[in-house]
């Protein structure tokens, strides 16, 4: 039993951390590192994530700096 | 270059004491508060989770890895975007019961000491290879820069210093409530030097091995092998594991969860943190892989682990070197400090407490002091022991994996916690031991000894701790651990306790207490703790918990105490752990489980919750507390009085219709008992309630401004099951304006059929009184003699005088009915034909009348009856006054009204008779001599002409009666004239 906002947050966190799963813990995760891309790219990937968790938070609200 | 050991020692010590200063200054407030709380230090305060591990440790774990070494970063970063979902509870979980650890989170949820016991050995166990890994960087990294064989003395330093930072400012405060600022201040801090450091080095290591960050595009071109065995373990089994090994460790380990819960200052910080955190370990982890390959081109002649010093010393400039150095020791002093707090923390309460319980003699929060810096030196010197035994064989980050392979047990208990109430203490148990013992026999003792059980078993292990062998170990032992719990648990059935903390862990709400306090009042909880914790301790306790509530020393309402009650067990749980805490009191602040108040009693403390909880409901769950809302209402809004009672006779319900009539407001009512409230309500409702009748009508209630009556019921609310013993319900209804209303009808009513007789009576009488007139006459014609002619004339002069009263009764009787319209009448000649009149008297002649009447003034009415007024009011004056009576009658034009003013100089009316004169038959003469009708004719004939009239005592303090009365002026007419009289 959670407010609105917990609730939008709670479900934008579970959804991402499926995202997250995906690219990092997935046969998609092989597939893309057998292609042996530049050295760069997983960071790419990963900033990426983190951005759109800080944008999600931010837009539950629960953001207060 | 190389360094001395001297050089490397006051390096080390000159950080250490920035450390002290920027702890020190933080907590005398050089900086401003603000930057303390910002969200940023929280962060930085939480990277304490990069040790020498991710400093040193990581370039050697990608040497053998590859990316490999990330999943410690992107397991972090996987559980932190589960914020909400997984963190924030826990947050609210350990702030709202002042859990510290791990420990308590479990010892709270299982309402178990033995799991909170296991808890703390496993973490301790754990832990310790941690710190020894810390303490090993120290020395080798000090022995790669000064090429010194035996560092071991700096170790030693190094280990004494960083004890006395924790014990200063780490273990000051003994209650979660006070947080450690400059610590949190030293942390963040720590974190800023080792990023900056390593980026440093990184930085450098990129210019002198490929001089641009295009260069590592090109010389990986060029060596495809770097990048192929740099993806090779992406995806894999280990891989796999390894994430699941560090999305434990990122909020579970000792120091993080420290650091994440305890020293948390906002909870909004933590949302920040969820991105921020994540953010700070992929900047670390990016450095690592150039450091790596810039190891692999410049060939530092150093091991992997520690390529970092290695590139620093080729670059030739010991600043460098010295700065990377320090960035190490800033790495190792964080994790060693925090994991040292919070395990002593965790000891103290599931070790050392219930060993060593409270006694009353003693200074409690001083043995708590010291029995924790005891604590730190002893896990200090353990770890410092654990160095010296574990083999060295490995790289740094696998003596890591040994702690993280224990954390990763504490997973299926944490599903337990906040998302399965099912699960019960003696499944956490189970599976506690059985991951516990695999870790124990395929991990940890095989690294202390060189034969495993498992090969005297006939099981050999590799001999290589490698990897793969840390990722089979997590997954079995995982495995074997969730299903322990889970077969367990739904072989066991919790424990009623158990199923109130899992509520309480599921939503955050406390439960509803079962019975009544046996104590009364906040003195009385003093006294009960006192045995336990000595009667200091339990004075500041119950005093502190006092202010957390908002209450004081004399509150006696039982809901209230209930409140305190939970407040102290939450403010003894941060001090000595959930269950001491609870056990104490349970034990000493005992419930009465009998008592059947409970219920209604606690009926305020479920709406609040319920109120509290309002904006979470969903489904079912809303619509009971719309209904339950709408009852509510339905008593708020009515226009009776509304007061329910507990058997023992406590208010328990007060509306608003009760609170304007008694003036007593719903905070002061609820919670006492009835005869406790104000008087003069107190007393009244308990005489009623203690009466068999059930209805009371019409009670009059006297209060020193005025009188109320109120009719009374009352009801009995029915426990089903209960039979008769259950609540009441007062009802109370203001009657007063009612029983007013009635006594004035009542009052015209009588007046009214006084009216009616006197007609009555004035007819029937007016025809015998004609007959006797007439007959006088005839024997006054044909009197024989003087004798009989006065007789007779007698005779005409008293029917004269009955005719006269009986016209004065008729009079009234019809005075409310006009038969001609209004004149203008002059009201001098009233005045005078009315002082003809009344001179007739003998009495009369011998007093004065004075007319100050204007002869021109004319008035709007009927000359008879303003004759008959004046004809009253003159009769009355002669009969009250004496000889030498003086009445005097003035007028005054004002307003379009003419005030006339009559004056006599008599005895007075009697204060206690003035308010009756104007009553019908009221009459001070003798019976015979008066009707008593004169001046209530006088004031209907008054009122007929829109007049107001007014006797009163004479002013001016001499002896005499005034009268005033108003009539309208002719020619000055209103329309209400018009209306009343067309």
């Amino acid at each position: 039993m959670r407010t609105g906002v917990e609730t939008g947050a709670n479900s934008a966190s579970v959804v991402l951390f499926l995202v997250a799963l995906f690219l990092f813990a997935s046969p998609f995760t092989v597939w893309w590192a057998a292609l042996n891309p530049p050295w760069y790219l997983p960071y790419l990937l990963w900033l990426a994530l983190t951005a759109v968790c800080a944008i999600a938070m931010r837009r539950a609200g629960l953001h207060e700096l | 270059m190389s360094f001395s050991l001297a050089t490397l020692s006051a390096c080390a010590i000159a950080y250490l004491l920035l450390l002290f200063l920027v702890a020190y200054g933080t907590e005398r407030r050089w900086l401003p508060p603000a930057v303390v709380r910002h969200p940023m230090v929280y962060t930085l305060s939480l990277c304490s989770y990069a040790t020498m591990w991710s400093y040193y440790g990581s370039v050697g774990f990608a040497h053998r890895f590859g990316l490999g070494f990330a999943t410690i970063y992107i397991g972090v970063t996987l559980a932190f975007i589960l914020t909400p979902v997984l963190l924030m509870p826990l947050l609210r979980l350990t702030r709202t019961h002042q859990l510290t650890s791990m420990a308590d989170v479990f010892a709270f949820r299982f309402d178990s000491q033995l799991a909170g016991v296991i808890v703390t050995l496993m973490m301790l166990g754990g832990s310790l290879p941690y710190i020894a890994l810390q303490i090993r960087a120290v020395a080798e990294s000090t022995q790669v820069l000064s090429r010194d064989p035996s560092p071991e003395p700096i170790a030693v330093g190094f280990c004494i210093m960083v004890s006395v930072f924790a014990i200063i400012f780490g273990a000051r405060h003994i209650t979660p409530r006070d947080k450690h600022s400059g610590l949190v201040a030293a942390i963040a801090f720590e974190s800023v030097i080792k990023l900056v450091a390593l980026l440093t080095v990184a930085s450098v290591a990129v210019i002198m091995a490929f001089g641009s960050p295009a260069g590592v595009e090109h010389w990986l071109d060029t060596n495809p092998q770097a990048l192929e065995s740099f993806y090779a373990p992406v995806g894999g089994y280990e891989w796999i594991n390894l994430l699941i090994l560090a999305f434990a460790a990122s909020f579970m380990l000792p120091r993080q969860f420290h650091m994440a819960f305890t020293e948390n200052l906002r909870p909004s910080s933590l949302a920040t943190a969820s991105w921020a955190f994540p953010l700070f370990l992929l900047f670390i982890a990016a450095a690592v892989p150039l450091i790596l390959w810039a190891g692999e081109v410049l060939q530092p002649g150093t091991v992997p682990d520690y390529y970092v010093l290695g590139i620093a010393m080729l670059s030739h400039s010991p600043l460098l070197a010295l700065f990377a150095y320090v960035g190490g020791i800033s790495a190792a002093s964080a994790m060693i400090i925090l994991a040292t707090l919070a395990l002593s923390s965790m000891s103290l309460n599931h070790l050392f407490l219930p060993l060593v319980p409270p006694t009353p003699g003693t200074d409690f929060y001083a043995v708590l002091r010291w029995a924790r810096r005891g604590l730190i030196v002893a896990i200090i010197a353990a770890g410092y022991l654990f160095y010296l035994a574990l083999e060295r064989t490995e790289g740094l980050v696998s003596w890591g994996l040994l702690t993280f392979v224990a954390i990763a047990q504490l997973l299926p208990g944490l599903i337990g916690v906040l998302f399965w109430t099912r699960a019960t203490r003696s499944g956490l148990i189970a599976g506690l031991l059985t991951g516990g013992l695999i870790w124990l026999v395929a991990v940890i003792m095989p690294a202390l000894t060189a034969v495993s059980p498992l090969d005297v078993l006939g099981m050999p292990l590799p001999l290589s701790q490698g990897v793969t062998h840390y990722a089979n170990v997590t997954f079995w032992s995982v495995s074997a651990n969730t299903l322990a719990f889970c077969l367990v648990s739904l072989c066991t059935r919790p424990g009623e306790r158990e199923v109130e903390a899992a509520a309480a862990c599921r939503d955050v709400t406390t439960r509803i207490p079962r019975g009544a306090l046996l104590a009364r009042s906040p003195t009385q909880f003093v006294q009960r703790l006192a045995p336990v914790t000595g009667y200091a301790i339990s004075m500041a306790e119950v005093g502190k918990a006092l202010t957390d509530v908002g209450l004081d020393w004399n509150e006696s309402r039982p809901e209230r105490l209930q409140q305190l009650r939970e407040q102290i067990e939450r403010n003894l749980s941060g001090m000595m752990g959930p269950v001491l805490a609870r056990m104490i009191v349970e034990e000493r602040l005992q419930l009465d489980t009998d008592a059947r108040s409970a219920l209604a009693q606690n009926v305020r403390l479920i709406e609040e919750r319920l109120e509290r909880s309002r904006s979470r409901f969903r489904g079912l769950a809303a619509e009971l507390d719309q209904l339950r809302r709408y009852h509510r209402q339905i008593l708020e809004d009515l226009p009776l009085g509304v007061v329910a009672v507990t058997p023992n006779l406590r208010v328990v319900r007060w509306n608003p219709a009760i609170e304007t009539l008694t003036g007593i407001s719903v905070a002061r009512a609820v919670g006492r008992q009835v005869e406790e409230l104000d008087s003069p309500w107190g007393p009244f409702f308990q005489a009623f309630l203690d009466e068999d009748g059930n209805h009371a009508y019409k009670r009059r209630l006297r209060r020193a401004s005025e009188t109320r009556w109120l009719s009374l019921h009352k009801a009995l609310i029915a426990e089903p099951g209960f039979g008769e013993a259950g609540d009441r319900l007062l009802l109370v209804e203001d009657v007063t304006e009612l029983q007013l209303l009635e006594e004035e009808l009542t009052h015209s009513e009588r007046l009214a059929s006084i009216g009616r007789l006197a007609a009555g009576v004035a007819h029937e009488i007016g025809n015998p009184v004609t007959g006797i007139a007439c007959l006088a006459q005839e024997l006054k014609d044909e009197a024989p003699d003087d004798a009989t002619a006065d007789a007779a004339w007698q005779i005409l002069e008293q029917t004269q005088r009955i005719n006269t009263i009986v016209q004065t009764l008729v009079g009234y009787a019809h005075a409310g009915s006009r038969e001609s319209k209004p004149q203008p009448v002059r009201l001098a000649e009233a005045v005078e034909e009315a002082m003809r009149v009344v001179h007739l008297s003998k009495r009369a002649r011998s007093m004065t009348f004075q007319s100050r009447v204007d002869p021109a003034l004319e008035v709007m009415g009927d000359l008879q009856r303003l004759i008959q007024v004046f004809v009253n009011l003159l009769s009355n004056a002669v009969d009250a006054c004496g000889d030498e009576g003086r009445v005097r009658i003035s007028t005054r034009v004002l307003g379009g009204r003419v005030h006339v003013h009559l004056l006599d100089n008599g005895p007075g009316i009697p204060s206690h008779i003035r308010d009756k004169v104007l009553e019908p038959f009221f009459t001070t003469k003798a019976p015979g001599h008066g009707t008593g009708l004169g001046l209530p004719l006088v004031y209907n004939i008054i009122r007929e002409h829109n007049g107001e009239f007014r006797i009163h005592a004479r002013r001016g303090g001499r002896p005499g009666t005034e009268v005033l009365f108003t009539l309208p002026l002719a020619g000055a007419r209103s329309e209400r004239d018009d209306r009343r009289y067309a």
